[in-house]
């Protein structure tokens, strides 16, 4: 199994195997657009990613390499959020920095099916808290007057508990 | 205090745990769980049991809308099959029950898969009482398949948002005896004299039945409604005070990072996909940037009202016209009916977002009258149009559409001229469900402009659309490509004939056939269909009584994907048979009613 090498922002490499790396599509790309299949001497650089996350991105794809390709068609897209793996799950518990760290870098390398897994983590997070509970949970300013705090929360109020 | 016991007043009280004892001591238990102060404790009132006096609405029925026999209103006055156990004519019949309905083709497959209903309730009916009381208990005779209530909703009088969950719970596995459904009920102190029992059949061997409910509680009188008043007042001062706690909390000195602020506008629109719309409303309050994004058109494609119909009104209606720019599905089911402004809130919605809608589902909504099929005329991309239950228009104009995929009109006033002229215009069209449309009077033609116009047809249910000859029938033979055909109680003038040869000829890709009621059908009639259709996977033979054991036979060994055979009131064939067949065929549910007594003094 041919291999390549990545390299993440704080100069740490990784050999992959090349079927794995293609996982993500910005790799995939990269590779084609530049030719670079069968040369083991070239680096893949990948300044947005840092060695930590790079490691975790790779085992990641290491243990999803034989999942089925996900399905492009945007409208049945799976919307649930209570079908993670228990493997994904265990993968996941991590703290919120390395979450969202993993997050972008899904989304940078376009891994579909981490960044899915890894938003849906984030989405459960979210369900069914209160604006207070989840601005505590994330750490998020309300930047909202008083005035304007009352509004939204006028217009929204329809489907909270009486 | 001098109240008429009426004939739907069961004098006595209910003989569960109903008597004052028994009352007081459960009371005091929720009392600390929930905190609610019991009127009872603090005033004496009177108890009253009383039986259903009204059906209001329902989504489910088993027979046409005269018909007195499993009709929704036999739910009403007192019980008068239990205790006894099985298919009787005198109760509440749902139409539904296991996987079959879900499974078929035809099957509106849900819109919001991120705001399911975690309970799936299927079905509803709602019924009124004559007094309204301070429910404290309710009990549902059970008396066939039960175990399929998942929520009991209770309306109290207190304007806005005044649905109730009074019960709700998955849905049960019971014994094949007839039950008091008797759940513990939310406390309230409120007045309620409507309530609204939600199923979920998805688990049942056969059909559910319910022979009555009882709603019991305390009477209003002069003192309790003075007490409600005061109740009320300290509800709403107690309000703000849940709002200081929160302004209290201040975060401990360490400043956490906001992770989210780093993240890319489209990652925050993928993890907010997720999201159910009650969270995303709770969200838009969190901060500018996430009321900005709760607000993106991308995230309101495919909407899904149905599980919220108790608070959707048209103020609500309003408010997601905003967010809905880019529409392509709408699900309003169930929604609107308490709120007469909900028409032109939809009228407008739709003119302003029909340009990409492709989905549409309306089924129990009252307020689609011409006017509103008028609009829904124009949404010309749409693919799938439901208006199950929506028996207020007549003037169809639906034939407007031409790139309809499925078409559901059960329980609608169609028309003969207007349904033909619709499959005229709509060569696309792979699923028809019609059932229970008395206003087809001549099927026979209906069934002719399918076989000539829309050639692509799956399924075909005209269940009890009873005016179909075994000449239409024939017809269905140029349909080769019908999978589902549900002609459960349409051939009730004629004799069968060779209609059923043609089917048989003609359909072979046939999965599921119900022929419920086909009297004149025999086993050489039926054998045709058994012999050539080997896909199928449903047969429903119900009512069919020249049937033979033989025949039967022969399609539970012939028909290898055989699920379901459905033989009840075969009446020719005997019962220790289907006891064996039970046996010799574990894969295969084969339902048959039965009826089993039960003397009570």
């Amino acid at each position: 199994m041919s291999k390549i090498k990545l390299q993440s922002s704080d100069g740490e490499t990784f050999e992959v195997e090349i079927e794995i790396a293609k996982c993500s599509v910005t790799i995939k790309t990269m590779l084609e657009d530049l030719g670079m299949d069968e040369d083991e001497e070239e680096v893949v650089p990948l300044p947005n990613v840092n060695s930590a996350i790079l490691r975790k991105v790779i085992q990641w794809a290491t243990y999803h390499k034989d999942d089925p390709p996900p399905p492009e068609d945007d409208e049945n897209k799976e919307k649930r959020t209570d079908d993670i793996s228990s493997w994904d799950a265990d993968f996941l518990k991590v703290d919120q920095g390395t979450l969202f760290e993993l997050i972008l870098a899904a989304n940078y390398l376009d891994i579909k099916g981490l960044l899915d897994v890894t938003c849906k983590t984030v989405a459960n997070m979210i369900k069914g808290k209160a604006p207070e509970e989840i601005r505590k949970t994330f750490n998020i300013k309300n930047d909202f007057t008083a005035s304007e705090e009352e509004q939204v929360r006028k217009e929204n109020e329809w489907c909270e508990e009486k | 205090m001098a109240y008429q016991f009426m004939k739907n007043i069961k004098p006595e009280k209910l003989n569960l745990d109903t008597n004052q004892a028994g009352f007081s001591e459960l009371f005091v238990k929720s009392k600390d769980k929930h905190g609610v102060i019991l009127l009872e404790d603090v005033v004496k009132m009177d108890l009253l049991d009383q039986y259903a006096e009204n059906v209001i609405e329902y989504t489910s029925r088993f027979n046409c809308a005269n018909s007195l026999s499993y009709a929704p209103a036999n739910i009403t006055g007192k019980y008068v099959v239990y205790p006894s156990y099985g298919d009787f004519p005198d109760a509440y019949f749902l139409r539904s029950y296991g996987k079959w309905w879900v499974e078929r083709a035809a099957y509106q497959k849900e819109y919001m898969l991120q705001d399911l209903d975690p309970l799936s309730a299927e079905d509803y009916i709602t019924i009124q009482f004559e007094i309204a009381v301070i429910p404290r208990d309710i009990c549902i005779y059970e008396i066939y398949n039960p175990g399929a209530i998942v929520r009991i909703w209770g309306k109290t009088n207190t304007g806005d948002k005044s649905w109730v969950v009074l019960w709700e719970g998955q849905p049960q596995i019971c014994l094949d005896v007839s039950r008091k459904f008797h759940p513990q009920i939310k406390i309230i102190n409120n007045l309620v004299n409507t309530i609204r029992l939600e199923f979920n059949q998805s688990h049942l061997k056969y059909h559910t039945s319910i022979d009555a409910v009882v709603l019991g509680g305390y009477i209003q009188s002069e003192l309790v409604n003075e007490i409600l008043n005061v109740q009320l007042k300290v509800e709403k001062n107690q309000k703000p005070i849940q709002k200081q706690e929160q302004i209290n909390e201040v975060s401990d000195g360490k400043v956490s990072p906001d992770y989210f602020s780093d993240l890319p506008y489209e990652v925050v629109i993928h993890i907010f996909q997720y999201l159910d719309l009650k969270s995303l409303f709770l969200c838009a309050q969190v901060n500018k940037r996430w009321y900005e994004i709760c607000n993106d058109p991308a995230l309101y494609q495919n909407l899904s009202l149905k599980r919220y119909w108790h608070i959707v009104n048209s103020e609500v209606l309003k408010t997601f016209e905003s967010k809905c720019k880019n529409i392509k599905k709408l699900d309003l089911s169930w929604c609107g009916n308490e709120d007469p402004t909900f028409k032109v809130a939809f009228t407008s919605f739709l003119s302003a977002r029909c340009k990409n809608l492709t989905h549409l589902s309306l089924g129990n909504c009252h307020f689609v009258k011409n006017e509103v099929i008028q609009f829904i005329s124009q949404c010309n991309e749409l693919i799938d149009l439901r208006l199950k239950n929506t028996p207020h228009w007549r003037i169809s104009r639906l034939d407007c559409l031409n790139k309809l995929v499925s078409l559901d009109l059960t329980s609608s006033l169609i028309q003969d001229n207007d349904l033909i002229q619709i499959l005229k215009s709509n060569p696309n069209l792979k699923h028809l469900i019609i059932d229970l449309c008395e206003d087809l009077r001549r099927l026979d033609h209906v069934v002719e402009a399918a076989a000539q116009y829309t050639k692509k047809l799956e399924t075909w249910s005209s269940w009890k659309s009873p005016s179909l000859s075994f000449e239409g029938a024939k017809h269905f033979g140029a349909l080769e490509n019908l999978t589902d055909l549900d002609l459960g109680w349409c051939l009730l003038t004629t004799h069968p004939i060779d209609s059923l040869t043609k089917i048989a000829e003609g359909c072979k890709k046939l999965k599921r056939l119900i022929l419920s009621e086909w009297r004149g059908v025999n086993d050489s009639l039926l054998l045709p269909i058994i012999l050539n259709c080997s896909d199928l996977e449903q047969l429903d033979l119900l009512g069919i009584r020249s049937l033979s054991a033989e025949v039967c036979e022969t399609a539970l060994v012939t028909l290898k994907k055989l699920r379901l055979l459905d033989i009840s009131f075969c009446t020719r064939i005997d019962q220790t048979q289907v006891e064996l067949w039970r046996e010799r065929f574990p894969h295969i549910n084969i339902p048959r009613s039965c009826q089993f007594l039960v003397n009570y003094l």
